[in-house]
């Protein structure tokens, strides 16, 4: 197994370069190598996406990403955010500002275990992303929720409280519904 | 901002007091813990409480019927003295400081085993309708596809009576997530027995699937959760309940559609390509 040096920039931080062998996975990597336990280990199969994070593309454009799947090496040069990167927070870093999304889903009581909830966050944060470039009718509105969130698997909740907030949360931006 | 969230699925609305043994049964009521409060001196920190020759853990085992009526015993206990209680069993341990020949009577577990005095329980009755019990009905409508066997959940409706509701949230989320889990076992989720099972420790979800938020009909779910009789309904346990009713509803359903009868679940597409060829 070979290492290579890797550098990234991780929640807006410039990260590396750091010694990472070529066959791990980003979710080791942000645990074992970062400290951000944050996103979860599911199935590691890429089956659940409780893993998922975000990469910003230089457009700015937001990209959902599973990182049990995904080589850390994959994300070279790259800029990812991961859930500890959402919420604002001071200068010791203790957060002082949910994102909407994350508001909202306290609000709804959307979780319950919470272990899917940091995916639930990063899917509900590319597909508001994703609407503000292109926004859908009100009429297609759940049909898209279901479709953006429906790889996201949720043991506890039925799913109905999360997507209830996300239907809040998205009719609640501006611009991100036509009609 | 923190709030503190449960940690699993259950959240039955009654707390069950830790080293209880109360299965079915009710809280211990609050006037037996104060009671005990006063002699295991909380105050102490654990080091000195240690020392000391009191009582340092109780175990009680409590029986409740119909609302309010607990079982009530008399117990001699050791440095408190003769106590009439709301509990039909109690165990108690002492601390570290406690004489040789108290700390010889624990032997239970670690606990000394508190023989009772006398026990009166409540007399049976008619409790229909005195219970704490929830009950759940469902209504679904699918569509089976003939061809590939696969069963879609359109819509489904509940129809849950649960008492008083302590937290509607968090009834709510209990009803949807039994709800998600019924409809798994009813149409997904199968764990085989034997060597071939999950058992053999390389199972994931690449071979059990988790109902995804398009096979729970997750727009189109309603519910009537009845209201509280009065103010004094009680709270009733809630579990998972919720899980049950789905499952004949949705062995009905298939039935009415295809004419054909399941006693085994999951009732997947093959079992159902199956039956009708």
């Amino acid at each position: 197994m070979t290492a290579r040096p890797l550098s990234l920039t991780v929640n807006g931080k410039q990260i590396g370069p750091i010694d990472v062998p070529d066959d791990m996975m980003m979710q080791d990597f942000l645990h074992e190598y970062l400290n951000l336990t944050g996103s979860r280990m599911g199935c590691g199969e890429g089956v659940c996406h409780a893993c998922t994070v975000i990469l910003e593309n230089p457009d700015g454009r937001l990209e959902e990403h599973r990182t049990c799947i995904s080589a850390a090496h994959f994300f070279a040069g790259k800029s990812v955010k991961t859930i500890e990167g959402h919420a604002e927070r001071n200068v010791s870093g203790k957060v002082v500002k949910l994102t909407d999304v994350q508001q909202a889903f306290m609000k709804h009581f959307a979780f319950q275990c919470g272990y899917c909830t940091p995916g639930f966050v990063t899917a509900t944060t590319v597909l508001m992303d994703r609407l503000q470039r292109a926004p859908v009718a009100r009429k297609d509105l759940e049909r898209t929720i279901t479709q953006a969130l429906d790889p996201h698997l949720c043991r506890c909740t039925g799913y109905v409280r999360y997507y209830e907030a996300v239907r809040e949360v998205i009719l609640a931006a501006p611009g991100l519904v036509r009609g | 901002m923190r709030r503190v969230r449960p940690r699993t699925r259950c959240c039955d609305s009654v707390s069950i007091p830790p080293r209880s043994r109360c299965g079915g049964a009710r809280a211990a009521p609050p006037f037996l813990r104060k009671r005990f409060a006063s002699s295991t001196a909380p105050c102490l920190p654990p080091d000195a409480r240690r020392c000391r020759s009191l009582i340092t853990g109780v175990s009680v085992h409590v029986f409740n019927r119909r609302r309010a009526q607990w079982a009530q015993a008399e117990f001699d206990v050791p440095t408190v003295g003769r106590e009439r209680l709301k509990a039909d069993a109690l165990a108690v341990c002492y601390g570290a400081g406690a004489p040789p020949e108290r700390k010889a009577l624990m032997t239970s577990g670690g606990f000394h085993f508190v023989e009772r005095a006398s026990v009166s329980y409540a007399p049976m009755r008619n409790i229909v309708g005195q219970n704490y019990v929830s009950s759940i009905a469902n209504i679904v409508e699918i569509a089976v596809d003939t061809k590939t066997g696969g069963v879609e959940l359109l819509s489904h409706h509940s129809i849950l009576e649960c008492g008083t509701k302590v937290v509607p949230e968090l009834v709510s989320g209990q009803l949807q997530g039994g709800l998600a889990m019924g409809i798994g076992h009813a149409l997904h989720e199968y764990l085989p027995l034997y060597e071939d099972g999950p058992g053999d420790g390389t199972w994931n979800w690449d071979r059990y699937h988790l109902p995804r938020a398009s096979e729970v009909a997750v727009w189109n779910q309603t519910a009537d959760v009845l209201p509280a009789r009065s103010a004094e309904d009680p709270p009733k346990g809630m579990a998972e309940v919720t899980v049950i009713a789905i499952l004949p509803a949705i062995a009905n359903a298939v039935a009415h559609a295809i004419g054909h009868r399941f006693y085994e679940m999951p009732i997947t597409p093959d079992k159902i390509r199956g039956a009708l060829s």
